[in-house]
């Protein structure tokens, strides 16, 4: 948190001041014994303290609406808390010394300031830092993050969804391969628009394809083609564009765009006017067009307004600004929480009926979370690897169950039929399948029922999930993966085994600057 | 004579208290430092030091995958994992080194499990010519060298028969069992600086008290090292005695042992394909290093902190502690400067003492006579004790702490002498301290 010292700010703005005359100007570290010099009938000089604000330390959030919380203290009275983001200013409701309030942030990295006043004008000001977006992605096998606005990618390559240029294999005979198989991460070479670097914000992994979102709002597209999962074609023109690409591709046909999700085979992307647009395979009707066409650029989702968060998966998710949560595409393990298993195509949105606001949507292989505003976490659909919860609750879970375990969660994510969730504690708690050390733990076997921290992980801002294998964000900008190692999908280079599971999280390295 | 008296309270009120420090005030700095690990009984010898950070933990959490990893005869479908045998005791190095307790090692049987592998040697340290220096009793393609099994003789001596599947060892040559160790803080005996070790030498007993530790030394790549590791201190470093094991006991080549572990007699090395050359690269020899050395030391287990430190006095005044010196100090690690410095209680002094006819088994290793041993650390020892089927001793012969102390002589003759002599009680007090180191 990158506070100014409260006590200091207090002396700033007040005319006590000069009271402190021995050099305390140029510190921050005011010695603070010399309060107990003032008589008790001293104007008040002493200004706010405020604590724990969230977000904080530059983590992501999920949804375009975050909900900036904090602690607020006195030694008299409080006049306000007014928290300054993008030259608005927003008056924080005040519920006994904790505070609220909701900005709209902006993809990538947001910084907001807390300012309280007392009522003898003493004022106390923070900042802090989060981002909107994902920064760590990954798919079948291939990963991605994001530093310093560029990509860099490593794993799986048999379709050019690394981005780097061709396609490649970890046995490929380096004598005759056309690149170097990216088993560490190595930077995508960086698209220009107008002449300049594209600087990118998010990313969207899943199978074998990749998106990215840029500063400006378009969105990038590489890997598999198949079924127009890459958003590339033309419209109207009755052809579906398969074809595959091995370098990052702009798609023309939007923009505007603040959030990307890609699910199995299509991708859904929020843009900032709240409305949602989708592009790919349509067989169960998840891009919500009211058909089951699949579509090679984006159409829009249908009666969709103020949404604030994607979620795709063989399903589409969304989240309005209402706190209201809306599905589509498949419920073949009843995804759509309506109570029903089929194959039919769900092309229209409808309502998942949660009894409190959600305010963020994660969705794996067949489940899917949601997080309420009030720290509880709801889960449906796939359950045959404890995904949901244990097996008693049923193999699939047709309406959104509340977990028992916690009323604590910050932030949640899922991919594959894995299940992850952050507490207050700052720890990340898995379950679901653990067969090739997906989950991050010591323990063998699924886990019906989150209660052991990931090995040694702390400080996490950001998981990127993928099928097998996960990466995790800290704080100190570090990578780590764990899960099943194949075709470099853990980025731990030459000493990493091929074909293995990773259960302690792996350092990921950065052979060069970036 | 704990050497670390601290009072308690300091800081508190001036008083008319008693302020005579009891046993009870010392206070045990923990027993490995900063490598100190909560006591978890799931797997206590295979945790990682819980203050590390992930960051340092790269290499070591690729070394678990290599020491846990099941390795295959080349070409295998994974190729860091490939270039097992074709000789080999074991497939994986946790076949033998457990997270918790022992491999098996004397089975009621009459068989010899995975977790006591044999030395092939005469007293005058000449390997034997068709075997080489060890048996291996497992192969990937074809016969291995042999079968061993075992029974007891009439004084409680496990005698060992060779069952070879080639030629018969040659005139002399002996069988030398030796049982594989818990690998509890190896990598911070790793890091003790050799004079510390050399300081507690006295080869010639010039302080008369009939224990003359002396220091093994081995001539490594043309330069002489000090031996710290294995029964006989026969290996260097850590490296050196991850390398040598990868060799003799999985048949596993590394830049140190490049060479596949046959003689020139035996020719199925040759005749087979390798992993690699070598099999196991530098990058995952250092990989299991890390891992290794960054391996915690599960926290002592004390039920009654006055009786432990009643043991301690047994243990000290019975002489045990000249040979199992209670502490050492480690030198400096520029890779893991947390390791650096750190006060450990590992009851070792690193050194060949001779342990008396009883415990010679007729196989020179070295600069080693066949009855003299490197002391063996003993923290962690109760928690081996613990588990079923856990054994004692380089052969296995002990069950339990007490048959192990009751088997010293030579040098700790006098010791051995003086536990028979103490009473009961005070024999269950030093044995309850050392479960609890």
């Amino acid at each position: 948190m990158q506070t100014i010292n409260t006590f200091y700010y207090g002396l700033v703005f007040t005319s006590a001041l000069l009271l402190y005359g021995c050099g305390s100007g140029s510190s921050n570290k005011p010695d603070t014994t010399e309060t107990t010099e003032f008589p008790e009938s001293a104007i008040d000089n002493v200004a706010p303290r405020l604590t724990q604000l969230s977000p904080d330390n530059n983590a992501s959030v999920h949804s375009r609406l975050v909900t900036v919380r904090g602690r607020v203290s006195d030694d008299n009275a409080l006049t306000s808390v007014v928290i300054s983001y993008n030259d608005e200013r927003i008056i924080a409701s005040l519920e006994g010394d904790r505070f609220s309030a909701v900005i709209e942030a902006t993809a990538g990295a947001n910084t907001y300031s807390v300012i309280a006043t007392d009522e003898a004008n003493n004022e106390a000001i923070a900042s802090e830092t989060f981002y909107f977006g994902a920064r760590a992605s990954a798919g079948g096998a291939h990963s991605g993050v994001i530093k310093n606005a560029n990509i860099y990618t490593w794993g799986r390559n048999n379709k050019g969804q690394s981005g780097l240029g061709f396609i490649s294999s970890i046995n490929d005979d380096a004598a005759n391969a056309e690149g170097a198989h990216p088993i560490m991460p190595t930077l995508v070479p960086v698209p220009t628009a107008n002449g300049e670097s594209v600087k990118m914000v998010s990313l969207a992994f899943n199978q074998n394809a990749s998106s990215a979102l840029d500063t400006q709002g378009n969105v990038w597209s590489w890997g598999n083609g198949s079924d127009g999962q890459l958003g590339l074609g033309a419209a109207g023109d009755n052809v579906i564009d398969e074809a595959g690409h091995t370098t990052p591709q702009k798609i023309h046909a939007i923009s505007d765009v603040i959030a990307i999700s890609r699910g199995s085979a299509h991708c859904l992307l929020l843009k900032t006017d709240g409305t949602v647009f989708a592009f790919g395979r349509n067989q169960e009707g998840q891009l919500g067009d009211g058909s089951h066409n699949t579509h090679d650029s984006p159409v829009k989702v249908s009666g969709l307004t103020n949404i604030v968060q994607v979620s795709a998966s063989a399903s589409s998710y969304a989240i309005d600004g209402d706190g209201n949560l809306w599905a589509w595409g498949s419920n073949r393990y009843g995804q759509l929480g309506n109570g029903l298993v089929d194959d039919n195509a769900h092309p229209i949105p409808t309502q998942i009926l949660i009894n409190e606001p959600v305010v963020s949507v994660a969705s794996g292989k067949g489940h899917a979370l949601a997080l309420t505003a009030s720290g509880a976490v709801y889960g449906w659909g796939l359950n045959a690897s404890h995904q949901v919860g244990p097996h008693t609750w049923g193999e699939n879970i047709l309406m959104p169950q509340l977990l028992p375990w916690f009323d604590d969660v910050t932030a949640i994510w899922a991919k594959g039929n894995q299940s992850f969730i952050q507490r207050e504690d700052g720890n990340i708690y898995p379950w679901g399948q653990n067969m090739l050390g997906t989950l991050g733990i010591e323990k063998d076997g699924d886990i019906a029922q989150p209660d052991s921290p990931i090995t040694g992980l702390d400080n996490v801002i950001d998981l990127g999930n993928g099928a097998l294998h996960t990466l995790a964000m800290r704080s100190d900008g570090e990578f780590f993966t764990w899960g099943w190692s194949f075709e470099g999908s853990l980025g731990g280079g030459e000493s990493t085994a091929n074909l293995w599971s990773y259960r302690v999280p792996l350092l990921v390295s950065f052979s060069e600057s970036p | 004579m704990y050497g670390l008296l601290s009072a308690c309270g300091a800081g508190g009120n001036a008083s008319n208290v008693d302020k005579t420090i009891t046993l009870d005030d010392f206070i045990w700095p923990p027993v490995a430092g900063n490598a100190t690990a909560p006591f978890n009984s799931a797997f206590p010898f295979l945790q990682f030091i819980p203050t590390l950070d992930l960051t340092q933990l790269k290499t070591a959490s690729q070394g678990r995958e290599f020491f846990i990893g099941r390795w295959t005869a080349a070409p295998g479908p994974r190729t860091l994992f490939d270039g097992l045998g074709p000789l080999s005791i074991a497939s994986a190095c946790a076949d033998c080194h457990l997270s918790a307790g022992r491999a098996a090692s004397l089975q009621a049987n009459g068989q010899i499990g995975v977790g006591l592998l044999f030395r092939l040697g005469d007293t005058q340290g000449n390997l034997d010519p068709y075997y080489g220096g060890q048996l291996q009793t497992a192969a990937t393609i074809g016969l291995s060298e042999g079968q061993v099994s075992w029974s007891f003789n009439d004084s409680d001596q496990p005698i060992f028969t060779l069952l070879t599947h080639g030629p018969a060892l040659a005139q002399g040559i002996h069988l030398g069992p030796r049982l594989s160790p818990q690998l509890v803080g190896i990598g911070l005996l790793d890091l003790v600086p050799p004079e510390e070790i050399l300081n507690l030498e006295d080869p010639d007993d010039q302080n008369a008290d009939g224990i003359s530790g002396r220091a093994h030394w081995l001539e490594v790549e043309g330069q002489l090292m000090l031996g710290r590791f294995g029964w006989k201190a026969m290996q260097p470093t850590l490296r050196h005695q991850s390398a040598g094991a990868m060799q003799q006991d999985m048949g596993l080549t590394t830049s140190i042992n490049p060479t596949e572990p046959c003689t020139m007699q035996q020719t199925v090395c040759a005749e087979q394909p390798n992993g690699g050359t070598p099999e196991v690269s530098d990058n995952t020899l250092a990989a299991v290093n890390d891992f290794l050395t960054l391996l915690a030391v599960p926290e002592r287990r004390v039920q009654n902190a006055q009786q432990f430190n009643q043991g301690a006095d047994i243990f000290e005044s019975i002489g045990c502690a000249h040979c199992h010196q209670p502490t050492l100090t480690t030198g400096q690690s520029k890779k893991y400067p947390l390791l650096s410095h750190q006060l450990i209680y590992a009851y070792t002094d690193l050194l060949l003492h001779d342990l008396g006819e009883a415990l010679s088994d007729n196989v020179r290793e070295g600069d080693a006579d066949p009855s003299e041993w490197r002391t063996p650390p003993l923290w962690g020892l109760g928690l081996v004790e613990a588990v079923p089927g856990s054994r004692f001793l380089h052969d296995g012969r002990a069950q339990t702490l007490e048959q192990a102390i009751l088997w010293h002589g030579g040098e700790a003759l006098q010791s051995q002498q003086k536990f028979k002599a103490l009473t009961a009680a005070q024999q269950h007090i030093l044995l309850a301290f050392l479960r609890a180191i």
